[in-house]
């Protein structure tokens, strides 16, 4: 048993003896190996900047791999130096041993031209042609503001679910508005506020994609375009008039409670005048149903506009 | 992190570590593609609603208490070789709001992609009725209900919109560097039934809604180093398979439809760098908006025509855009943005003659065709001063001429007047904005802007309307009237430390319309006010919470004839809304992941209404409270599998009166009507609680 014990002594001596002979040789092969250059790991030259920053400092730099910039077979795509600059100091160090910053970091204490600049290299023309004209540039908004590049495979403002996380940053009353009884499927994710609003800028108002707010409204409401038999004025000039796309208290985005709302141009005589009231019942009465169900669309059904030639009582007023 | 010091002796133990164990390392490189390669998962489960949600239920496709399936699914794979993506995204397969989308490019050169939308929209209320025809174009009013009672036929108002999408790119960079062409066609069908009236007194109608719109977008873009280009074309379709309702009642009427329309668009717009500094932007866009369709009345026997009506009716709505744009930075602190506009809205529909007193004549109505014509111009600079500080100040201009209707003149009392216009009109109008921003930036810990906002809008004399008593006159629209604006916008954020983050935003504006003897009413003043806190908190590494806060309310300020004429009425309109969110996440063990999110909104609706020639009974206010708390917990089965549990619980309140007497009772269409009952819920509580196994691949 004695004479076992040593012989298994011995052998897991001379085992750990190869075993380390080995690690050494390996190691010492290893140097050479080891001047060769570093293997690039997700973009285009990176192995530079992945020799320090791989998985085990912080992957998320990692993760563009997931997303288009990271697609090397696309030959526009960046290499790391594309965006954050030739970085030298920042490779090299200073003699005391510091570590300057990249050339070009994406922080809001570098000035948004500057980040930007890294962006509109490439993300010219287009969706992007009016990007220098537009509000968002002109206040100062970089790009890495709302975008995540190094996102894994997930940029929040391009995925209406997630989208108005990023927006309402900055537009806090729209927040407020889509929390409104009425208001179009944004907090539902179904809509986001890029299906109306380039952010990135264009040639109508309030950076809408289209070149009017009723052209925008078109899009999903094609039936309100016309022309009609018989126009509603303010129907032909801006929908916003009378609604609030952001989202109100009174149905179907409306600014305000009928009649209230009619009777900022129509108050003049007859049921128009009509105080807002309550009623205690059942009632057709045309002087009393203003403020209750329907207000005044109750009976005035096509405020949109008619396409009815029956008579001037019905056409005119857009009942039929 | 800095690991630079190491770099060698870890990359040779690596290396030599690569050697003894290589199957272990690449197992290892498998590892790293999960930081680099696209990543997809599949998510399958269940949840419950525990009772029905008119409201919140409105738009999300999960109205009704009940079982629901829970499947979504994002999958992106990309070979690496070629660059070809292809990509699954399904959202709420299991619901009847759902999204598909699929997608096959080689990245940079060409892509298709296919897409499939579904959206419900449902009335928050239920309509009990006896109305028979709802969904086709003949609806006979039924048989009277008795007041309070619900013996009609529970219908749910609501529509349904389906989209399929085809998109195509390709990229011809082989023949021209920068040139691209882009395709997209929709095509959507919206089916059901609006709320909707018989257009004589108040009775309960409902529109059929069997509409189809396609469009197709097809663009040409160049992108150069200087000059980028995109122009092209889109056009517009829209179909109603219905163009008149004939209701039939103790009188039978008739009611008119949107009629088939299109839009065809041509544009161009570019850039075009002169130096680095300096770019001028352009576009010139054309549309034609036409209906060409016969007048559904014309053929109507029970309609009496008026003898030189037309049958047909053909719109025609001719929009030009002329754009041109200036950025510059003629000095390395001074930022310039300049801008013309010009956007012309012209209706060239024939001023059709279409009803008269009677059919011989003489003409009483015509058709109306408005157009307006906007010249607008911006000019705005913005001068960087140290220490991150910079002003903006800039100008706009909006000069309108526009359309005023014109249809029969009345000669008596005066000469000047149109008998079919009930409101007075402006032929012009202008707009003129200053604005002035004091801005900070750039600091790690404290940033902001103050921005003061000035408008000033009048126009030309209003021309006269219809004149039966001269109250008409009295009105001037709140869009075309003189107003005044005044704004006031505040942002700060500081960061104290990198874990806080604080946010305060104020806003206010207010708004004075310019009121004359003539013309005394309308809107008076109009008043605005935001103030939101967000705060922000990483609590430690793994958890991490922010809350936020606004509180906004709108006055208005309104007067007008009173009733019948008689006297000066006003109300006092406020709204104010309250809204909060919190929201914490974070890990409580590596294989375990924690969310709750609470969202909570209160608004408040008051009106006050005087009359200074009667009695008035006041309307009481409007409270509507809405809570939503959300949890969630996600556990890592393995790594690649997760088990996730949510629960939600929200409540709903409202005392809106829109669809309630004053007695308490559910709104019901009058006595001499059949009597319909419109039912709101006024408290909603529901619980959802659902599972879900998320499983993830690359």
């Amino acid at each position: 048993m004695r004479y076992l014990k040593q012989s298994l002594a011995l052998m897991l001596q001379g085992l750990v003896m190869a075993l380390s002979l080995t690690v050494v040789s390996q190691v010492a092969m290893a140097q050479d190996t080891a001047k060769a250059p570093p293997k690039d790991l997700v973009l285009k030259d990176d192995a530079k900047c992945t020799r320090c920053h791989d998985e085990s400092d912080e992957p998320k730099l990692l993760s563009i791999g997931k997303t288009k910039h990271g697609t090397r077979a696309d030959d526009r795509t960046p290499t790391c130096t594309s965006c954050h600059g030739e970085s030298k100091a920042h490779l090299d160090k200073t003699p005391d041993g510091k570590q300057p910053a990249p050339d070009r970091v994406f922080k809001k204490t570098t000035p948004a031209e500057v980040q930007n600049a890294a962006c509109t290299t490439c993300h010219k023309g287009g969706n992007h042609m009016f990007w220098e004209a537009s509000v968002h540039n002109n206040r100062g908004l970089a790009c890495a503001t709302c975008h995540d590049v190094h996102n894994n495979g997930h940029d929040k403002v391009r995925d209406k679910r997630t989208q108005t996380e990023v927006c309402y940053a900055c537009h806090k009353e729209q927040r407020a508005q889509m929390s409104r009884p009425s208001h179009h499927p944004v907090p539902e994710g179904k809509m986001a506020c890029s299906d109306c609003h380039n952010p990135h800028g264009s040639a109508g108002p309030k950076q809408l994609k289209k070149d009017s707010v009723n052209e925008t409204c078109y899009t999903c409401h094609t039936e309100k375009r016309g022309p009609f038999v018989h126009n509603h004025q303010p129907v032909t000039e801006d929908c916003s008039i009378c609604h609030n796309a952001h989202g109100t208290t009174a149905a179907n985005l409306l600014k305000q409670r009928l009649p209230l709302l009619c009777q900022s141009c129509h108050s003049s005589d007859s049921h128009r005048t009509q105080l807002m009231q309550q009623l205690p019942g059942r009632s057709t009465s045309s002087s009393a149903l203003g403020a209750m169900a329907r207000g005044c669309t109750n009976c005035h059904t096509n405020i949109h506009g008619g396409n009815s030639n029956q008579n001037d009582a019905t056409v005119g007023r857009f009942r039929r | 992190m800095n690991h630079t010091q190491n770099r060698f002796e870890l990359t040779a133990l690596a290396a030599a570590l690569m050697t003894m164990f290589g199957p272990a390392m690449a197992a290892d490189e498998e590892d790293l593609g999960q930081f680099t390669k696209p990543s997809s998962s599949v998510s399958i489960g269940a949840g419950h609603w525990s009772n029905d949600r008119p409201q919140f239920g409105i738009l999300d496709g999960m109205r009704d208490n009940g079982a629901y399936l829970l499947l979504d699914a994002d999958i992106n794979k990309r070979d690496d070789a070629t660059g070809t993506w292809n990509t699954l995204k399904v959202i709420n397969l299991g619901l009847d709001s759902r999204e598909i989308k699929a997608e096959h490019n080689v990245q940079g050169k060409w892509g298709v992609s296919l897409d499939y939308n579904q959206l419900l929209r449902e009335a928050p209320y239920t309509v009990n009725t006896n109305l028979i025809g709802i969904g086709t174009t003949t609806q006979t009013v039924g048989a009277n209900i008795a007041t309070g009672a619900l013996t009609g036929t529970n219908v749910q108002l609501g529509t349904e919109r389906k989209k399929f999408g085809l998109g195509f790119y390709k990229n011809f960079d082989d023949l021209i560097p920068g040139l691209g062409f882009k395709v997209n066609y929709t095509h959507e069908d919206k089916e059901g039934n609006r709320h909707w009236g018989r257009g004589g007194a108040a009775e309960f109608a409902a529109e059929p809604i069997d509409f189809t719109t396609r469009q197709l977008e097809a663009l040409l873009n160049y992108t150069g180093e200087k000059l980028q280009l995109s122009g092209g074309y889109i056009g517009s379709w829209f179909e109603n398979a219905n163009k008149l309702v004939t209701s039939v009642g103790a009188s039978t009427y008739y009611l008119s439809l949107p009629l088939d329309n299109q839009a065809h668009q041509a544009f161009l717009s570019g850039a075009y760098r002169f130096t680095p500094s300096t770019q001028g932007t352009f576009k010139v866009a054309y549309t034609r908006a036409t209906v060409d369709e016969r007048i559904p009345t014309a053929d109507v026997a029970a309609i009496p025509k008026f003898n030189g009506a037309p049958s047909q009716f053909d719109g025609e709505v001719n929009t030009t855009l002329v754009l041109l744009g200036l950025t510059a930075r003629p000095t390395p602190k001074l930022n310039l943005v300049a801008n013309l506009r010009y956007h012309d809205v012209q209706d060239d529909t024939p001023t059709y003659d279409l009803v008269g007193t009677n059919p011989a004549g003489p003409v009483s109505g015509h058709g109306t065709p408005l157009s307006y014509t906007t010249k607008s111009g911006k000019l705005e600079g913005t001068y960087s001063l140290p220490q991150g500080y910079s002003v903006i100040a800039g100008i706009d201009y909006s000069s309108q001429n526009r359309t005023v209707p014109i249809g029969v003149i009345n000669t008596v009392p005066s000469p000047d007047r149109d008998t079919e216009r009930y409101v007075p009109f402006r032929a012009k109008l202008d707009e003129i904005t200053y604005r002035v921003q004091l801005r900070k930036s750039l600091s790690e810990t404290l940033n902001g802007s103050i921005a003061y906002l000035r408008s000033d809008r009048d126009g030309s004399d209003f021309s006269l309307g219809r004149n039966t008593n001269g109250n008409i006159d009295q009105i001037a629209p709140l869009h075309i009237a003189d107003r005044k604006r005044d704004k006031v916008r505040l942002t700060a954020e500081w960061a104290p430390t990198d874990a806080l983050g604080v946010q305060l935003n104020v806003e206010t504006a207010k708004d004075d319309y310019g009121m004359s003897a003539a013309r005394p009413h309308s809107v008076h003043e109009g008043k605005a006010n935001v103030y939101s806190l967000d705060l922000s908190y990483r609590l430690s590494e793994n958890w991490q919470a922010s809350a936020w806060y606004s509180h906004d309310n709108n006055d208005i300020y309104q007067t007008g004839r009173g009733p019948s004429g008689v006297g000066i009425k006003t109300a006092d309109q406020s709204d104010t809304g309250n809204t909060a969110g919190v929201n914490l996440n974070g890990k409580v063990t590596p294989k375990t992941k924690l969310g709750m999110d609470l969202s909570w909104a209160r608004e408040k609706s008051s009106i006050t209404q005087s009359w200074d020639s009667g009695a008035v009974t006041q309307v009481p206010d409007i409270i509507s409270t809405s809570t939503r708390i959300k949890l969630f917990a996600e556990y890592a089965l393995q790594k690649n599998a997760d088990l996730r549990i949510d629960l939600i619980h929200e409540r709903w309140k409202s005392d809106d009166w829109t669809w309630r007497f004053s007695n308490g009772a559910n709104f019901q269409y009058g006595t001499a009507t059949d009597g319909t009952t419109v039912i709101v819920d006024p408290k909603q509580n529901a619980t959802f609680a659902g599972i879900r196994y998320i499983y993830k691949f690359q």
